[in-house]
Parts: structure tokens; sequence; C-alpha cells
């Protein structure tokens, strides 16, 4: 066994080391540029290996499973031995998700060099970011119930410290309080919901229990454990009327984070939704019209309150966060569309157009906060109404800001188009009364994206003293340019990418025998054509 | 067969809990209330793992294969879990704790609705 087999944990693992190598090697030598470094050197290690192991599962096609521990316990059930431990098991789309949130963390990091600079916590900071992307990556490619919950808990203890990151300001200690309480509540759904799972079938490997799941059809507790992990995900996503720890806990976070947790920790919620939904109880034992009424009727709610109550923001930061919520209405209305007409095409395209969209929002919604940071740093201030004269003094910045601003509104050949014109399409296909809602929040969208591309230009208020360094720069205008060129490959990229990965998320069987021919399914790299 | 009283102690557990979360005013009585909701689930998860040898769908203990029909077994994975579950609730605890602290120091009160900088 060489150690390429071993990608898939060295994926988890190697963040993992490097946060805590951190305050060990920061306390040896005080004061030096350690902390950056080695959560630089952390987080290009997971890109590259999240991008070693897409490519793998791409190339062979299904999903692949890594076994943690010795070759023993397994067990032999209905002929076909199962492995009695600790499994990762990655497909498509997680691969998909896990580079996403590798490049996430890394461009946040690059940005964090010029934003935290002198910090006297640094290296906490760059710790806890680290673990933030631990646990994210380990909730993307676990294989195990339990295993999950483990993860989804080093998430969310990073991120709430992370959010009481600057606790000299009241209003970060109280939106960490906010996240905390309501980020345990979800929790502790989702624990009940994974022992009554435990209670059923003595089991917590998922594809053990979709297995069970199928043979013995779904009994009364079930349906509870089922209810309760949707509840506890989208609690966890800070869906509309549940977002109102995200309004405050997003924009309280140091701006790199920020990005990070509506880049990418909502989605990896969304993530958990979809994964118990599709591989763990499956489509057919489900009532999905049921269910997709009720995440229709969350995501019309996002997509109207949220947008209006934006409107009125001043606060930079707090304007973006009610944004995530607007897209996260869009996401959750292409998933509940499919729910509503599974299989058919248009649910198909929905749920494509819901995928694609978790990829572009985590970019420019990325861009966007990142921006906010330089903000920050440039003019000192939050408050919309008291900038001026940004375009003229920070230029680079600026356009940045504009082509991620552009893209939020969907402008095309922007990358927001594609996808929101996807879920437009087929939300409308579905139900013009749907496709209304999309169409409403899109028009709000706009309504408040521009107040914002006018206050670069409004006189009176601080005037920034000049352009942000180069390390706040270069994230930035990748971002954008990432944005530009999605946005021209849009076709291409949903066929090749967005496509199969859909494909292995709906496709249960698949997911299910990985685990039960396990020796097969490991990551086997003679199996991998080099281009 | 396992009395089912401790899986009502369970559920009144989480639910005392969740209640308290919501609707007192206390930071303190909230965390309180988080605690209760986790030792819910841990003593839930723990009289899920004692059963009878015949139920269940794979009725095998990892370790023990030695059984006979309508013997009592006990899980050993819950009993791990519950440890993990322990470890994890701790330090939420003590994040929050740290927490309250500070929002003490900068307010001066534990009253949820005196806290209120952040709204719109």
């Amino acid at each position: 066994m060489s150690v390429i087999e071993h990608t898939p944990i060295l994926t988890i693992v190697m963040p993992l080391t490097f946060a805590f190598l951190i305050p060990i090697l920061t306390a040896v030598k005080k004061e030096s540029k350690i902390p950056e470094v080695l959560a630089l050197v952390g987080s290009l290690c997971s890109l590259v290996f999240s991008v070693i192991v897409a490519y793998a599962i791409w190339s062979v096609g299904k999903p692949i499973v890594y076994t943690l521990g010795a070759d023993v316990p397994t067990i032999v059930y209905r002929n076909q031995e199962f492995p009695v431990r600790i499994l990762l098991e990655i497909d498509r789309l997680s691969a998909l998700l896990g580079i996403l949130v590798a490049f996430e963390v890394f461009i946040a990091t690059i940005f964090s060099w010029g934003y935290i600079r002198d910090h006297k916590r640094k290296d906490k900071y760059y710790t806890l970011m680290l673990l933030s992307l631990v646990g994210m990556l380990g909730i993307l490619y676990t294989g195990d119930l339990f295993n999950l919950y483990v993860f989804l808990e080093i998430l969310a203890i990073s991120s709430y410290a992370l959010v009481a990151f600057e606790y000299e300001h009241p209003e970060a200690l109280e939106a960490a309080m906010k996240y905390l309480v309501l980020g345990s509540i979800s929790s502790t759904f989702i624990l009940v919901g994974i022992a009554i799972i435990y209670g059923e079938f003595d089991s917590l490997t998922m594809a053990m229990v979709a297995k069970l799941i199928d043979e013995y059809g779904m009994t009364a507790s079930l349906v509870i454990a089922y209810a309760l992990f949707t509840m506890g995900a989208l609690l966890k996503a800070g869906v509309a009327p549940m977002h109102m720890w995200l309004i405050d806990a997003h924009p309280s976070a140091p701006s790199p984070f920020s990005a990070v947790l509506s880049g990418v920790i909502v989605k990896v919620a969304i993530y958990i939704f979809l994964r118990i939904t599709f591989s763990v109880f499956g489509l057919t034992n489900i009532d999905t019209t049921s269910v997709g009424i009720i995440i229709v009727g969350l995501a019309a709610i996002s997509l109207t309150i949220a947008p209006i109550m934006a409107t009125a923001q001043k606060d930079v930061k707090r304007l973006f966060a009610y944004s995530t919520v607007t897209e996260l209405g869009y996401i959750i209305m292409g998933i509940g569309v499919f729910f509503l007409a599974p299989l058919s095409v248009h649910g198909i395209l929905a749920i494509e157009g819901s995928v694609f969209h978790v990829i572009n929002h985590a970019i420019y919604k990325g861009l966007l906060f990142l921006v906010s940071g330089s903000l920050i740093v440039a003019v000192g201030t939050r408050n919309l109404t008291k900038m001026s004269n940004i375009a003229k003094k920070m230029p680079y910045t600026t356009i940045a800001l504009i082509i991620g601003l552009f893209s939020i509104i969907g402008l095309p050949p922007l990358n927001g188009f594609a996808s929101k014109w996807l879920i437009i399409e087929s939300s409308f296909a579905y139900s013009p009364v749907t496709g209304l809602f999309v169409i409403l929040g899109s028009a709000l969208t706009f309504a408040y994206m521009m107040k914002v591309v006018l206050s670069l230009y409004a006189p009176g208020g601080k005037e920034p003293s000049g352009e942000v360094g180069a390390s706040m720069v270069v994230p930035v205008i990748m971002m954008a340019i990432i944005c530009i060129v999605i946005g021209l490959l849009a076709a291409q990229i949903l066929n090749k990418v967005i496509a199969p990965s859909i494909e292995s998320l709906i496709s249960r069987s698949e997911y299910i025998n990985a685990v039960f021919n396990y020796k097969e399914a490991a990551l086997n790299w003679s199996g991998v054509k080099l281009l | 067969m396992i009395p089912p009283l401790q899986y009502f102690i369970a559920l009144f557990l989480i639910v005392a809990g969740i209640w308290a979360i919501m609707l007192k005013k206390n930071l303190i009585k909230i965390l309180i209330g988080l605690s209760v909701a986790d030792t819910g689930v841990n003593l839930l998860l723990i009289t899920l793992a004692y059963r009878n040898a015949i139920g269940g769908a794979i009725p095998t203990a990892p370790i023990y294969t030695g059984y006979e029909k309508g013997m009592i077994m006990v899980s050993p994975l819950p009993q791990a879990l519950v440890l993990t579950a322990i470890v994890i609730g701790v330090s939420v605890l003590a994040l929050a704790l740290a927490i309250t602290l500070q929002i003490y120091r900068h307010y001066g009160t534990l009253n949820v609705e005196e806290i209120r900088r952040l709204r719109g």
C-alpha cells in the first residue's frame, strides 16, 4: 500500500496536524510569521490532496471507500463482507465540494495574511481556521453517521470561537452566543436522529443503514429521525425563518472567516441534508411531496423576507449576510423543485442548478466578504453611507467588487447568471408560482446590490488612504477571474462536473455497493488514468 | 425486556432542556438547559445499548459472539459514542461559559432581553 492510497484521510489529517503545530511553534518563537506560513501550507496540502482525490474519483467513475484502521473486524451480512469501523466514502459530489471548501479556506488564509497582520491572537485565529477546514472536509468525506456528528461539532466549535474572535466588540460576543445556542440545538437534533437510527439498526455506517432501510422499510421512529435530521441541517444552514443567528454571526466574524462561513459552512449543512436524504434514507422511502412543499415554502420565505430586510441595511457585512439568506433560498428552491418533481427533466435540472449555485455562491460571496474586509482595513468603517471615493482610490478592489456584485445580481456572462437561470427556468417549468418567487428574489437582489455599487462612487464620507496590500488584492482578483471563467465555461462545467456529481448523488445503489465491495472500491492508483 | 422508563426520562430531559433554552431569560439558565438536553441525549444513547440478543437487525455485538437467545446484551459502541458526546458537550459548554463571562464584563447583566445591540 503506497502513501497515495491514503490521500482521502490525509486530506483531513494534514490541516489537523498543522492546526496544532501552530500554537506549539508559536510558543517557541513569538512575533514571527510562523502561524501564517503553517496555515497556508496546511490548507494548500488539503487543496492538493482533495484535487487528487477528486481526479481519481472522476477517472474511476464510482465512489471510493477508505477504511480506517486494521483489516478486522468485518462481519458477513447476506454473503457480503462488511467492514465494522469508521469509513470514509467519497463520491463525486463530496469530492467536488471538498475542492471548493479547501479552495475557499486557502484563499481566506492568503487574505488573512494582510487582514490579521499584527493581531496578538493570530496563532489562535489560524488554528481555528484550519480546524474548521478539518470539520468541513470530514463532513463531506465521511461514511459514518456518528463521525459526521463529531466533525460537525469540530466545525461548529471552531466557528463559534471565530465568531467571538474580536471579543473587544460586545456585538461579536452576542452574535457568538446566539450562534452557539442555536447551533447546539441543531446538533442535538442531529444526534438524537443518529441515536434513533442506531437503535433501529445497530449500525452507524451510512451505506449499511441505507441497505437496512431498503430491506425493512420506514418505521415511525425513522420518520422522526429523518425529520430531526432535516430540521437540524436546515437550522444549521440558516434558511429563513431560522436565519436570525446567521445575520448576526456572519458579519461579526473576522472578514476572511465571514467569507468561509457564508461561502462554504452553510453549504456543508445543505450537503448533510442532501446526503441524508439521497444516500441514507433514499428518495423512494420518504414522502418527497410533503418534504418538497416544506422546502419550497422555506425557500419562498427566504427569497422574499431576506432581500427586503437587506435593502434597509447600512452595514455592508450585514447586507451581505442577508444576501446569503437570499441565495440560500435559491439553492433550497432548486432542491425543493426536485423533490416535487423527482427524476423528471426539470427536477434534475433544478438540483443541478442548486449544486452549481452552491459553487458559484461560494466564489462570489467569498469575494464580497473579502472585499468588505479590504474596505474595513482601508476606510475603517463598515457603514456604506460613510464611505466615499472608493472607486478612485482602490481601483483593483473596486473592479473585483463590481464583478462580484454583477455576478450575484446575475448578469451574463458571469457565473451567477448560469446557475440562477437554471433555477429560474426549472422552477418556472414546474409551476409559475415557484418561478415567480425566484424572479422576485432576483429583482430585489438587484435593488440592494445597486446600493453597494452606488456607495462606491458617492461623495461625502471617509476616503480610503489607498489600495490595500498585495495579499488582500490578489485573492480578490483571483476570485473575480474565477467568476468570469465559470460564467464563460458554464455549459462545459455543467455537463462535465455538475451533472456527473448529481448522477452519483442520486444513484443510491452505487453508494451502498461501494461499501459492500470495499476492497475493490479502495483508492487504487493503478486504475486511474493519468490524463 | 427493558422497561421503557429510561426512554421517557431521556425524552423528558431533552424537552426540558430545549424548553429552558427557549423560555429562560438568564444566560446561565440557558446554558444549564443546553447541558440538560445533552444529558438527555446521552441517556438515550446509553439506554439504546441494552437490548435483547434476538432483537435488532444485526444481533451480534462486535466483540462478544458467544451469546444465547434471550440474553440481554450491552453493545459497547454507544458507550464509546457517549464518551465522545460528553467530551464535545464539555467543550461547547466551556466555550459558552467563556463567552458568557465576557458578555457579563461588557454588559453588566446576564438578562438576554438587555443584551440586544444587534437588531434589524
